[in-house]
């Protein structure tokens, strides 16, 4: 009884591996997008809702259509709009209007943070007057998803600098900007 | 001029390991196979690996990041007649998301709102003299070595003979600013899968002393959770006829579980039918399980989490831990919104399935969030100092384990 037992579950793995022959080992994806492609998924998207400023343009992985993730950001109302275009077809197949979404930020909003930066936190402001030019930096994009500032564009500047507080929050919404060091 | 070239990337340095072995390029890209026992050739080992992977890029100017994703795996073990079967175990597995909420209120998607790419491995890296074969690179990003993996098991029948595992390891190194996230893959020589990140490199904020030790809340801003947003979707002969479960174990203690007055506890199934999604109750040993087939012995997965504990906040996609989507949805339903192929983001997950699909007779794409709690200690910066780029924290990791169930033809490496 046992032998058959152990017969019958090898005649199905057997057929579990015999099945699987001839499975591509490497799944199909989509390639990414031409700057004709880009380009014409952002037109798309502007020309079905405008207003706000390119962030992002991604390739949706889906092998069988040419589709393109267009994300912009609208400062004026505070919202992430998001648009699938089928490149090939010429058609908008959905838009979203996404509030506190996680949206990367503009090269324009960077230099928009430093400059509130600057101006609200004296230390900063003589750090980038100092010769030997601008103190060492970098940024982090921040969300809140919830309490005062949900839904505001906000960005964490990081200073490795002695005499700078550790990190600025912006709030590119409130066009204000504090000590985040604790 | 901000640019995140002014991050230095730290590389990757193995410092005060003693005889360690240099890294070189390995002998294919993109791809790795390993059989065991290490040193095995393919006509003689008992088990191996085929995986392939890609890298793609990150999105300029500024993001989403970039994402490894492991492509392909197959798995080979041999039956009773001593000939090799492979059988294809995943067509699909990444982090697609790394959600960091600060007790602050401040929440990064570390993936989807950043242009963070993978580390280049930093000249000098070496890892352990002990590993069983030479450890390689893959385009200086994804380091391979192959790991002893503990004790397999101890046979009470023959003296206490133990076995001892290995398994292929393939990780990489994600850049996070002022975090490093390392996302590492074991290919076990049982079959076992092991998905893991861990998070490490410098805090946000310095650190703070001025606390009342003795205050019951602590409301310190740098206390945060790295919680890993997975993607998967398994193969195992064929997809479509894939059935996903949540697997429980019910106490008949438990009001509601259904239960006869002489047991103890029960094992509860529930097959997902439809695109759904699950919370993840350790309670309750929770567990997914991948099957594939109808018969009665249907060779599969389970997926096991590591996780210290779970993320709920408000945003939606943390209400639950398994996410269970179909790989092919229909592009229109009767009374829904239309629709397109999901695209690969977390974060959207409740959007997409505001409209469940039938998963019967379809592939599906399991998501799983785990997740890592990181309290900031002294430890985590320099002697003596309370600047935050002083020192660095070290790695907390979260994942999840696949484990073979009726794959191979009995234990692993044992021999009776």
């Amino acid at each position: 009884m046992m032998r058959l037992v152990a017969l019958m579950a090898a005649a199905l793995m057997a057929g579990c591996a015999a099945g699987d022959a001839a499975a591509p080992m490497t799944a199909a994806v989509a390639p990414g997008l031409g700057a004709a492609e880009r380009d014409r998924a952002i037109a798309l998207a502007e020309a079905d809702q405008p207003g706000g400023r390119v962030v992002a343009v991604t390739s949706h992985p889906d092998p069988t259509r040419r589709i393109a993730v267009v994300l912009r950001y609208d400062p004026v109302v505070d919202l992430t709009r998001r648009a699938f275009i089928d490149v090939a077809r010429g058609e908008v197949l959905r838009r979203d209007d996404l509030k506190a979404y996680p949206t990367p930020l503009h090269p324009e909003e960077i230099e928009q943070a430093l400059a509130l930066a600057r101006r609200a936190v004296p230390a900063v402001e003589t750090a980038f007057r100092a010769p030997g030019g601008p103190p060492r930096h970098d940024w982090v994009n921040v969300v809140h998803g919830a309490g005062p500032r949900f839904g505001h564009r906000l960005v964490v500047l990081r200073f490795h600098h002695r005499e700078l507080p550790a990190s600025v929050l912006v709030d590119l919404t409130a066009g204000t900007a504090v000590r985040d060091d604790n | 001029m901000i640019t995140r070239g002014l991050v230095v990337l730290l590389g990757l340095f193995a410092t005060g390991v003693a005889a360690a072995q240099p890294v070189a390029p390995c002998p294919t890209s993109d791809r790795s196979e390993q059989y065991f026992p290490p040193g095995s050739a393919p006509e003689r080992a008992s088990s191996g690996w085929r995986i392939a992977w890609q890298l793609w890029p990150a999105t300029p100017p500024n993001g989403p990041a970039a994402k490894w994703v492991i492509a392909g795996a197959e798995f080979m073990t041999r039956g009773h007649d001593g000939a090799p079967r492979w059988l294809k175990v995943l067509d699909h597995l990444h982090l697609s998301e790394m959600y960091v909420p600060y007790d602050s209120g401040h929440e990064l998607f570390d993936i989807s709102a950043n242009n963070f790419s993978f580390v280049p491995i930093a000249e000098g890296t070496s890892v352990a003299a002990a590993a069983p074969t030479p450890p390689c690179h893959h385009r200086q990003i994804v380091l391979e070595e192959v790991r002893d993996d503990d004790v397999r098991w101890v046979d009470d029948r023959r003296a206490s003979q133990i076995g001892r595992g290995h398994e292929l390891v393939l990780w990489a190194t994600l850049d996070g600013g002022n975090y490093r996230y390392v996302v590492r893959y074991g290919f076990a020589d049982d079959g076992s899968i092991r998905a893991r990140v861990g998070a490490t490199a410098s805090n946000l904020h310095h650190r703070r002393r001025d606390r009342d030790p003795r205050a019951e809340v602590v409301a310190e801003d740098d206390i945060h959770v790295h919680m890993a947003g997975w993607r998967l979707e398994m193969h195992l002969g064929d997809p479509a006829a894939n059935r996903v479960t949540l697997l429980e174990r019910r106490a008949c203690s438990d009001p509601g579980a259904a239960c006869g007055t002489e047991r103890g506890a029960v094992l509860e199934r529930r097959t997902f039918l439809n695109e759904g999604s699950a919370v993840w109750r350790p309670e309750r040993f929770g567990m997914i399980v991948i099957e594939n087939g109808a018969g009665e012995r249907r060779p599969g997965y389970t997926m096991v989490p590591r996780s210290a504990g779970v993320v709920r906040s408000a945003r939606p996609f943390s209400q639950s831990d398994f996410w269970v989507s179909r790989r092919d949805p229909q592009a229109l339903l009767a009374g829904c919104a239309r629709r397109i192929p999901p695209e690969w983001v977390f974060i959207d997950l409740p959007t997409w399935q505001s409209c469940p699909q039938t998963l019967v007779g379809h592939a599906a794409v399991l998501w799983h969030q785990s997740a890592a709690y990181h309290w900031p200690r002294g430890e985590d910066f320099g002697a003596g100092s309370d600047h935050r780029d002083s020192g660095v924290a070290t790695t907390a990791w979260s994942g999840f384990d696949l484990i073979p169930r009726d794959i191979l033809p009995g234990t692993p490496l044992l021999r009776r």
